[in-house]
């Protein structure tokens, strides 16, 4: 394994089209993420955590190639991503999103929605799924089970499938081109409560069955120290503070994550 | 401090609001009784809030908990009348001695503001992006005979009472110049301009940050202390709840599964499922391993199992709570239980 294995996102600035100055003036730009190096190294689950507007999404969104970085470079295992013609890179990272709901066609089932992927990356396709349909019907089987659901789901749309249910979708049809860095931007911030340790256990086992890295981007702190070994706060753009996960949260050194650490509470059964 | 408390209803000229001081000083509870609201569903009329029962008592906050399909929104703004047209409500809703379910919608929209106000979850839909947030105060005392200089003035004193700064300024600003906890501050002065006695509050800073989040809820507990409102807070987070809340009504599936004071509830759950929320929160402070998760998802509430609608999830169930629905008991001074083991949970 060499130094640069993994994700290495080196002095990436990201920008959007701000207002114009005056109705024929220039646009401004607004810099979402501003020359933020950061590394997944192999096996790792980095957390990635910050407020709404930070540009923790945003370099999630960079990533997977869903905006142009302005900046910067992003390698994967030393190949670069920032090349949008090259789309192999690409493959060994998948992303999952927040609303599972949004994230899966509504007029796909299950099935439909999970082999996609292999009409769009035929050579990260296992072997004979794209002409066979039993091949095809047995492999997302497969994945179905390795995320908790039953066989029967595979012809369900996503309306009728519960939330959870959904989220477990999603994570199948990310596994389907084997990925080795799965980025998980608020994968269980919209579950109910009793459904989100669920999906976290099922993150974790995934991980470790398949030695994944993770990016995981979050609001809930309490969560990150459940499955991060790393964290990265972000805060206006900039990268403010990472270190390993317990000694950000014995020893912050940054005053911002020392106000996240206070603001979040606990489940307080005192008094 | 004195000074930033909202002038008391008769120092304005509110002409129709005579009786506003003595209401408010004889407050008392709102109290929901057998509370049931069926929706036409795809097999028919369900019952989706089934049976519900509680006080909000004058002057505490009372938690309304539970997860998607519980009912908890529903319930809460049945109390305002704000269900949809297919809704068949019954059951009684009792502001002192008038039930305002039969009330007649003349009547509750009196009620609305006056004596009972919302605050939705999302500041920036809530809000009209086309009026001043002055204006959108103002709007709501302009119909009860007060000038538009008076409730301009009312509405600075407002938004200075909810923590918003230099808010003689920002009275002439439009929402979307406001971030999202000024939106939810303004939201909440745009509650408060009718001088209510309850607040129902609708998941409040969901939306927001959690810097900011623990700034509204500290802001909802001192309106609370100060005006001696009563809040009925809703919400998904049990961390929250924690907090803020004096009181606690769990649901699930339509159903009360648990109700009593808040600090006993969440220490000593007498259901299982409120047992399994509580383990289920990741704590910030210390380290934890994920919960041991309970399985499925919450029961849908147009088709709820038979018996107890959490059998299916429940490690405690027996062939009992598959065939029998267990009814809401108490269990000891103050702690309901709708489990047929509670007493073998404490």
């Amino acid at each position: 394994m060499t130094a640069s294995a993994g994700l290495r996102i080196t002095d990436l600035t990201v920008t959007y089209p701000g207002p114009r100055a005056s109705g024929f003036g220039r646009r401004s730009s607004i810099t979402a993420v501003d020359s933020v190096s950061l590394g997944v190294a192999p096996h790792e689950t980095v957390a990635l955590v910050g407020e709404s507007g930070s540009g923790k999404s945003t370099i999630a969104r960079a990533v997977v190639g869903l905006v142009a970085p302005a900046a910067g470079g992003i390698e994967f295992d030393a190949t670069s991503l920032t090349n949008q013609r090259d789309r192999r890179a690409r493959r060994n990272i998948a992303m999952i999103f927040q609303d599972p709901r949004s994230a899966l066609n509504p007029r796909m089932s299950a099935a439909a929605s999970i082999s996609e992927a292999w009409e769009a990356h035929p050579d990260a396709a296992p072997d004979g799924v794209r002409k066979d349909a039993r091949r095809r019907r047995e492999a997302v089987v497969d994945l179905l089970a390795q995320v908790g659901l039953d066989p029967d789901v595979a012809e369900k749309r996503p309306t009728a499938l519960s939330g959870g249910q959904c989220q477990r979708v999603s994570i199948a049809r990310a596994l389907a081109l084997r990925p080795r860095l799965l980025i998980c931007d608020e994968a269980v911030s919209a579950l109910d409560v009793s459904v989100q340790a669920q999906v976290l256990q099922l993150l974790v086992s995934v991980r470790e069955a398949r030695s994944l890295s993770m990016l995981f981007i979050t609001h809930d702190l309490g969560v990150v120290r459940q499955v991060a070994d790393r964290v990265a706060v972000m805060r206006r753009g900039e990268l403010v503070e990472s270190a390993d996960v317990t000694t950000l949260f014995s020893a912050p050194q940054h005053d911002y994550t020392r106000e996240l650490l206070d603001a979040a509470v606990d489940l307080d059964v005192s008094g | 401090m004195s000074d930033k408390r909202p002038a008391p209803a008769g120092t304005a000229v509110i002409s129709d609001q005579a009786p506003e001081g003595s209401r408010r000083a004889s407050a008392g509870s709102l109290r929901v009784r057998e509370l049931t609201i069926a929706l036409p569903g795809p097999r028919g009329m369900a019952e989706v809030v089934d049976g519900v029962s509680f006080d909000m008592a004058e002057g505490r906050t009372t938690g309304l908990i539970g997860e998607s399909g519980s009912g908890k929104s529903l319930t809460a703004m049945a109390l305002v009348g704000l269900v949809p047209d297919t809704a068949v409500v019954s059951g009684q809703v009792l502001l002192g001695e008038e039930n305002l379910l039969t009330a007649g919608r003349a009547r509750i929209r009196q009620v609305r503001g006056a004596e009972i106000s919302v605050v939705f979850q999302d500041p920036s839909t809530a809000l009209n992006p086309t009026m001043t947030i002055g204006d959108q105060v103002g709007e709501i005392l302009w119909g009860r005979g007060v000038s538009r200089a008076q409730a301009r003035e009312r509405a600075v004193e407002l938004l200075e009472h909810v923590g918003i700064p230099d808010a003689a300024h920002r009275v002439g600003a439009y929402p979307h110049e406001f971030s999202g906890g000024m939106r939810q501050r303004a939201m909440i002065a745009l509650a408060l301009a009718g001088e209510p006695r309850f607040i129902l509050a609708d998941e409040p800073t969901t939306a927001l940050d959690v810097t900011v989040q623990a700034r509204i809820l500290d802001l909802l507990g001192r309106l609370r202390d100060e005006d001696n409102l009563s809040m009925l807070l809703v919400s998904h987070d049990l961390r929250v709840m924690s907090h803020v809340a004096d009181d606690l009504v769990v649901m699930y599936a339509g159903r009360v599964c648990e109700r009593g004071a808040a600090r006993t509830v969440l220490r000593t759950p007498l259901h299982p499922y409120t047992g399994a929320l509580v383990r289920s929160v990741p704590s910030v402070r210390v380290g934890s391993a994920i919960a041991d998760p309970l399985p499925g998802s919450p029961a849908n509430p147009f088709d709820r199992p038979p018996g107890c609608p959490f059998n299916p999830r429940c490690p405690r169930a027996e062939d009992r709570c598959r065939t029998e629905v267990p009814a809401l008991r108490e269990i000891a001074p103050g702690r309901l239980s709708a489990c047929h083991f509670a007493e073998e949970l404490s």
